[in-house]
């Protein structure tokens, strides 16, 4: 009886852990993911000074005040919940400005100005969340 | 002293054998956690797909066994019960169908879904393995150990055909339809071939497929092939006198 019982407890956590993280997956991984503030810039302005409405994977991004230039991966896993794969990290210049280090990243389609904590390190594979500041 | 000698070797080659067998299985569950439980996070958190696929195993297993020894009883009662022409031959063909490979079946069932319009939906998986003959027979042969007099016995009281078969052959039946139901949920929850070859969106695979795929996660494949071992498992455990008892009458017919 004992037995039987315990395998009922086990199949119910089992289930359980299934139908919540399927069901709260978006929630649990944005919960999860760091939360970067950032500031999307619609247009990428070449070394020639020309705006492109996107930003090429392979940009080298001339920096002015930024520190990091992350290269940011879409998943098709997360698609549409901006939540991203960290590709790489190249590290520019820092600046500290109010206790925060600013960043620069790039994504597939868009680039932004972030203001992350400086405690925290970032490295290829991370997952990131990009809250876009309005 | 020959004897314990050999009886010594004897011994020590089977559990030799025995670990051949069982250590996949250890190893599997060893190496999942070489990177602590962040295999297990990339697959219930980080990577939904794979979630998704073990839902979808769920759903075409749980959904086809449950049907499937629902239609094997009511079929079973007419081969073992019911006597009409053509019976022992129907039988024989549905045995046939069962002994065939069935990647024979494979493409008129890829060429049927198609027509029916349920290619690529889990519906394509659903309804064949519902009426899969292997039920059936196995059912076939529980039905034909109980005696015929209850049944006439029965009809004293009850017209209802439907009734007897509820209330009076079931409940007889229970460890072989019990063991039926475990046999076909795992032959569906380890298919492969047919979700390949009727499901074209990844994200409608059941995870046997899934596990396939996965080549260049190492530790990712590992957690998912633990989860994907747990729930057969647990169906064991728990049934696990019933599918004696069942293979059991299997045995003796």
């Amino acid at each position: 009886m004992i037995r039987k019982i315990s395998i009922i407890v086990l199949f119910v956590l089992f289930t359980l852990s299934v139908v919540l993280c399927r069901n709260f997956g978006e929630e649990i991984r944005g919960a999860l993911a760091t939360e970067i503030q950032c500031v999307p810039i619609s247009y990428y302005v070449d070394e020639d000074g020309i705006s492109r409405p996107t930003v090429p994977e392979d940009a080298v991004y001339s920096d002015d005040d930024g520190a990091y230039l992350l290269i940011l991966e879409e998943s098709e896993d997360y698609a549409g919940e901006g939540i991203f794969v960290l590709k790489s990290v190249h590290i520019a210049e820092s600046s500290r400005e109010d206790g925060m280090v600013r960043f620069r990243f790039l994504t597939n389609t868009f680039l932004g100005k972030v203001a992350c904590d400086p405690e925290k390190e970032f490295g290829a594979g991370d997952i990131v969340r990009i809250m876009r500041e309005e | 002293m020959v004897k314990r000698v050999i009886d010594a070797v004897v011994t020590a080659f089977l559990v030799c054998m025995a670990l051949v067998v069982i250590s996949p299985i250890f190893l599997t569950v060893f190496f999942s956690f070489e990177d602590g439980f962040s295999a297990y996070a990339d697959f219930y958190v980080w990577k939904p797909i794979y979630l998704n696929a073990l839902f979808n195993s769920v759903i075409v297993a749980l959904v086809t066994s449950c049907l499937s020894v629902a239609v094997a009883v009511a079929a079973a009662y007419v081969f073992a019960k019911v006597k009409f022409r053509g019976s022992g031959i129907l039988l024989y063909l549905y045995i046939i169908v069962m002994l065939m490979p069935f990647q024979v079946t494979l493409l008129p069932q890829y060429i049927v879904s198609k027509k029916l319009g349920i290619y690529d939906t889990l519906l394509a998986l659903i309804l064949p393995g519902i009426f899969a003959p292997f039920a059936v027979f196995l059912l076939t042969q529980v039905m034909k150990s109980i005696p015929n007099e209850q049944i006439e016995a029965a009809r004293l009281d009850t017209g209802s055909t439907f009734r007897i078969l509820i209330s009076i052959l079931v409940p007889q039946m229970k460890a072989g339809i019990i063991c039926t139901w475990v046999l076909v949920f795992t032959e569906q929850w380890n298919s492969v071939a047919e979700p390949l070859i009727l499901l074209e969106t990844r994200e409608k695979y059941p995870l046997a497929v899934m596990l396939n795929e996965g080549s260049g996660e190492k530790l990712l494949m590992l957690a998912a092939t633990v989860v994907f071992m747990i729930l057969p498992l647990l169906m064991f455990a728990y049934f696990e006198s019933e599918i004696m008892d069942g293979l059991e009458e299997y045995r003796l017919k």
